[in-house]
């Protein structure tokens, strides 16, 4: 796959209906494992996943995952939906209403001409009851479920036919605002989990800054210049609460994603897993003042790693300032050096048992996957 | 009696047969037209619901001519294959398949355009193919709808007069339904097997009608 640039979309379509004619004239190419497609209601969003997904057949155009066509209009190719192995999360979940939750996850296990039966246990459909930790509801029909309950059946069905990309329609937009910002939170541990990527649209500015690794903005049908999530001249309220400023001090290539090292005023290190885009559009180089955001419930705190052996290649060392209790999580404030600090949110067992208090030497720690880096206007 | 009891047995048996033809073909025509678009797609959907406003002395006729000695499918079955359908138990079957099958085509055409079409989708997008999206999909979630007109279908096939008489007659024992034998003994002045008669059709259709209850499911799931 090495070479071949993951999502490569140019779509038209031009849709006529009561007089009111809307021409889509979609084109965008993203390495980004975490895409969102951000614009307006009625801007073209639905219209193209569609299209990708093989449910809308362009007039004219190509789409493209990971260097396979999917469709394209000259080659006279367009793959049926069925094949294209693709997870599709539609916006009010379009469960299966006579099926229960178990029958609707092992949906696409069972073949033929019937429907897996009632009670029937597949042990795939099962691992993602478990994933999704909707167990307890398996034999419950769609109506019996809460608006989070669906949310994870309509995931765990797309994930257990085993798809090498989900595409999810405003996935949060049927859901109450605390809701909405846990399963968002979920929703990209579970992406990170199982390294799939994830075409997500939205009308949410805080979709964006949550989820986004790039974004494309989509109006009247056409995608427009982006603004980065982290371009301060951007509207866009940053929902991240850590902001660490540096010098970038390396950039590395790799196949799909490059690297950005920073170095804070202090001397440490952070790096961050960037796409060849964003290296680009930021106008990063060596040398360069660039910010790291992180979200405080990406970090977590350790007293005293021994000789633990961490994915997480991010560990700024500090000293804790504050401890702030809550209703069921803590948050830890670490001064990291510099006049900077790190915020994490852990839970309040966590913080007990870790016997945090202010002054004591801690070490915050997150992944490299998790930074989004911005540069100051 | 013994009569009453021939002519129910020929009567429930040109019904079910009635039925299942409407069934097959109703639920295809009704599919046709709830998810496919075609020029003149309304038109023919009026043609379709005819057998409902039409006499049934007016479809016997057009029945007569279409299989009818001299009609020319009749003319061609009875060249071909020896089959001739006027006034045999078949030719019933045809006329009340006919009469009824506006009640399935109709109830299957409102029920699958009731089937979100997302749903649909969501099937295909899981790797199902046209056939299974119906069986898996479609049917299940538009089956009550179904069963409701199949339900009035096999009513209205049972109660056929008209075209069933101009088409089959009525021959004791061989095509005399027991609506048919009910104008017969009236006419006969035969009260008694008139009575016999009517309570018996009363009994089988209140029958009916509890099967009916039994059958459709207690609990279909509600549709958000």
């Amino acid at each position: 796959m090495s070479g071949a640039v993951r999502w490569d979309v140019s779509v038209r379509k031009t849709l006529e209906s009561g007089g009111h004619r809307f021409a889509l004239d979609i084109a965008f190419r993203s390495n980004a494992t975490r895409l969102v497609l951000f614009g307006p209601s009625g801007a073209g969003k639905s219209l193209t996943l569609r299209a990708i997904a093989g449910l809308l057949r362009p007039d004219q155009g190509r789409v493209a995952l990971d260097g396979e066509a999917l469709f394209d209009s000259h080659a006279g190719l367009d793959m049926p939906a069925g094949e294209r192995r693709l997870g599709y999360v539609f916006q009010e979940y379009a469960l299966f209403p006579h099926l229960t939750v178990r029958q609707n996850v092992s949906f696409a296990l069972s073949r033929g001409l019937r429907n897996p039966r009632r009670g029937e246990a597949l042990a795939a459909a099962d691992r993602w009851l478990d994933t999704l930790e909707i167990r307890p509801f398996a034999d419950r029909y769609p109506d019996e479920l809460s608006g989070g309950q669906r949310q994870r059946t309509a995931l765990a069905r797309a994930l257990a036919a085993e798809p090498r990309a989900l595409l999810l329609d405003e996935p949060f937009a049927a859901l109450d605002a605390s809701l909405r910002i846990r399963l968002r939170d979920e929703l990209r541990e579970l992406q990170s989990r199982l390294a799939l990527p994830i075409l997500l649209i939205t009308h949410d500015e805080a979709d964006v800054a949550a989820f986004a690794d790039d974004v494309i903005r989509i109006h009247d049908g056409r995608a427009v210049a982006d603004r980065p999530p982290s371009d301060p001249e951007s509207t866009m309220k940053i929902s991240a609460r850590n902001q660490l400023h540096g010098t970038v001090t390396a950039l590395a290539s790799g196949a799909v994603n490059d690297e950005v090292e920073l170095t804070l005023t202090a001397g440490q290190r952070i790096v961050a897993v960037v796409t060849h885009e964003s290296i680009a559009r930021l106008g990063l180089a060596v040398g360069a003042e660039a910010f790291a955001l992180v979200k405080a419930s990406s970090v977590l705190v350790a007293t005293d790693l021994g000789s633990a052996r961490l994915s997480a290649r991010n560990q700024l060392r500090g000293t804790v300032t504050r401890l702030q209790p809550g209703a069921v999580n803590a948050e830890v404030i670490v001064d990291v050096g510099g006049g900077q600090t790190v915020t994490a949110i852990i839970t309040q067992e966590s913080a007990r048992s870790l016997g945090l208090a202010p002054g004591a030497a801690a070490i915050a720690l997150f992944n490299a996957a998790s930074v989004i880096v911005g540069v100051p206007g | 009696m013994e009569a009453a009891w021939v002519a129910l047995g020929l009567s429930l048996k040109v019904a079910l047969w009635a039925t299942a033809i409407d069934l097959v073909l109703g639920v295809a025509a009704g599919f046709a037209l709830a998810r496919h678009r075609f020029p003149g797609r309304e038109l023919v959907d009026s043609v379709l619901l005819l057998p409902m406003v039409l006499p049934p002395t007016v479809l016997g006729y057009y029945l007569l001519v279409v299989i009818g000695r001299r009609g020319w499918l009749g003319g061609w079955l009875e060249r071909s294959f020896g089959i001739h359908l006027i006034f045999t138990w078949q030719g019933a079957v045809i006329a009340a398949a006919i009469v009824a099958f506006p009640f399935v085509c109709k109830s299957a055409r409102a029920a699958f355009e009731n089937v979100d079409a997302q749903l649909e989708q969501a099937a295909k997008v899981l790797g199902l193919g046209p056939a299974a999206v119906f069986f898996r999909v479609t049917l299940p979630l538009a089956w009550r709808g179904i069963l409701a007109g199949v339900l009035l279908a096999f009513a209205r096939a049972l109660g056929e007069f008209g075209a069933t008489l101009m088409v089959a007659g009525s021959i004791p024992g061989k095509t005399q339904t027991l609506s048919i034998a009910v104008y017969e003994a009236v006419q006969a002045g035969q009260d008694e097997l008139a009575n016999g008669l009517v309570l018996l059709t009363s009994a089988t259709c209140v029958a009916i009608l509890l099967l009916a209850g039994r059958l459709a499911p207690a609990r279909i799931p509600g549709r958000s």
